[in-house]
């Protein structure tokens, strides 16, 4: 089999449509994880045993099953009894609860790495409590925690293939749709292959650039 | 020291430990401890390791609570505990009477993520609410008075220790507190940077009318510094006197004992 330029130039406008859903998915669903994982976090932290509990449940269940069968839930079940959105905000949704449950703990681990002085100058500085975590605590962790936020972001971007499961033609579901009509499976995957490895080889030398500059004032 | 009782019925006390118990799960650290600190008074507390003289801090800080009794500062009540933990007061009334204690601690406990300057303004700023050219003049100004006027772009981990602790002293200043706690500040600071930071308090005891209450093991600072020397040991204060007192003729064997050793 040859690898055709027509065939490519007629793929190539398709994949780059996906190219850009794949991309606003992953940005999305990177929004949404992290304000849940955050929340998630902060609330852990409460001393509210009921919602403690409520949150380590679901951090549980969401850990323990595949992000493709909670997709599955959110797409054809959760309409039956709730309310039911479009493919891609399905994939948010579900891309975003999903990596929150990891992102809560890279987060929980970020706050506890601020040393206790830091609260302490705060109450020194009659800061009150909301200003000790937007000023202060949070600034301070997600420094800690970015470059394992970059590494869940590259995961996410993969794993936003599975969106191609519940009917959105992101990148993956646009080589699909292509290999499915023209039988062209060669070249719709090899390419389909080489975009994915470029864009999440540059995310992740932008993860190791963010790993290598975690001190202040080195700028 | 006999005139504290005539003048004491006029000026409230700056700061006044009633009966004041502290205890970490069995051990009891503060015990039952009456202290009293007048305006603009200098206190030296000074003890062998585990005496409770950072706790005497925190407590007035809040960053502790007592267990038992009542701390007051300017007549009003700070914290108190036992039965008198119940009555809590709104946060607004708490706050303003906390506000009047500022502190500097042992390990500086700087905002990393921000320059010198920004480290001086953000309480002013945040807390206060000043204007940022307002609250800039005057992190400027205390920056330029413990003798960093030319760092107040640097990050902390830019700085020496000791250029570290003088911003933390100019930043617990900017929030015009009345009294002032000094907890070694001196204890994790290299040797050659340890005279540049107390020379900044001295200048800052003969410059301003903050009581200060310093905790230090740097026992001529402690006597300079001091209007009044307290020792302590277990949670109880054993010698509470003039410096020339305590230093040169201290009446109690276990002070006599303590200075003793920390000579050789
Ligand atoms: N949060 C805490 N939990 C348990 N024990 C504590 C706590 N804080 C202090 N202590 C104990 O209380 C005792 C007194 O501590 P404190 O720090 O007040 O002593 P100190 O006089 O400042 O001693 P040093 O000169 O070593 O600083 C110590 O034995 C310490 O271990
Ligand atoms: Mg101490």
């Amino acid at each position: 089999m040859n690898f055709s330029p027509q065939i490519v130039a007629e793929l190539l406008p398709a994949l780059l449509r996906g190219t850009v859903v794949t991309l606003y998915a992953t940005a999305a669903g990177m929004a949404v994880a992290l304000v849940v994982g955050l929340l998630i976090a902060i609330a852990r932290r409460g001393s509210n045993p009921v919602a403690v509990l409520i949150i380590d449940s679901f951090v549980t269940v969401v850990r323990s099953t595949p992000l493709l069968i909670q997709l599955y839930l959110l797409f054809y079940v959760l309409p039956l009894y709730g309310p039911s959105f479009s493919p891609l905000f399905t994939g948010i949704l579900g891309l975003g609860l999903h990596y929150s449950s990891y992102i809560s703990e890279v987060f929980r681990a970020g706050i506890d790495a601020v040393p206790r002085g830091q609260w302490e100058a705060c109450i020194a500085l009659q800061f009150s409590r909301v200003k000790t975590w937007t000023r202060i605590v949070l600034p301070q962790a997600f420094r800690i925690v970015l470059p394992q936020i970059g590494n869940y972001l590259i995961s996410m971007y993969k794993h936003a293939s599975l969106l191609a499961t519940i009917t959105v033609v992101e990148l993956l579901g646009a080589a699909l749709n292509f290999a499915g009509e023209t039988f062209r499976y060669f070249e719709a995957f090899t390419l389909v292959g080489i975009i994915y490895f470029v864009i999440g080889f540059a995310f992740s030398r932008l993860v190791r650039y963010l790993e290598q500059r975690t001190t202040y004032g080195r700028a | 020291m006999d005139h504290q009782s005539t003048s004491a019925s006029q000026a409230p006390l700056a700061a006044e430990f009633v009966n004041v118990s502290k205890s970490f799960g069995a051990f009891t650290i503060i015990d039952d401890l009456n202290l009293q600190i007048r305006p603009s008074e200098r206190v030296s507390l000074i003890g062998p390791s585990g005496s409770g003289k950072t706790t005497i801090l925190r407590l007035l800080m809040t960053l502790e609570r007592p267990n038992e009794g009542e701390i007051k500062v300017f007549g009003d009540v700070l914290s108190a505990g036992g039965e008198g933990a119940a009555k809590a007061r709104p946060d607004r009334e708490f706050r303003a009477i906390r506000g009047k204690i500022g502190m500097v601690f042992q390990q500086f406990n700087l905002f990393p993520h921000m320059t010198a300057l920004e480290n001086v303004m953000e309480a002013p700023v945040q807390v206060l609410g000043t204007q940022r050219q307002e609250a800039r003049d005057l992190a400027e100004c205390l920056l330029k008075r413990v003798g960093l006027a030319e760092k107040g772009a640097s990050y902390p981990s830019q700085l020496s220790g000791g250029q570290q602790q003088r911003v933390a002293i100019a930043r617990a200043l900017a929030m015009k507190p009345q009294i002032m706690l000094f907890d070694e500040i001196t204890s994790a600071l290299d040797p050659e940077v340890i005279g540049e930071v107390l020379e900044v308090v001295h200048n800052l005891a003969h410059e301003t009318k903050m009581a200060m209450l310093v905790v230090t093991h740097e026992m001529g600072f402690a006597r300079d510094i001091a209007d009044r020397v307290i020792f302590m040991e277990r949670g109880k204060i054993v010698e509470d006197a003039s410096p020339g007192e305590i230093f040169n003729s201290p009446r109690n064997d276990r002070t006599k004992a303590f200075l003793n050793a920390i000579k050789r």
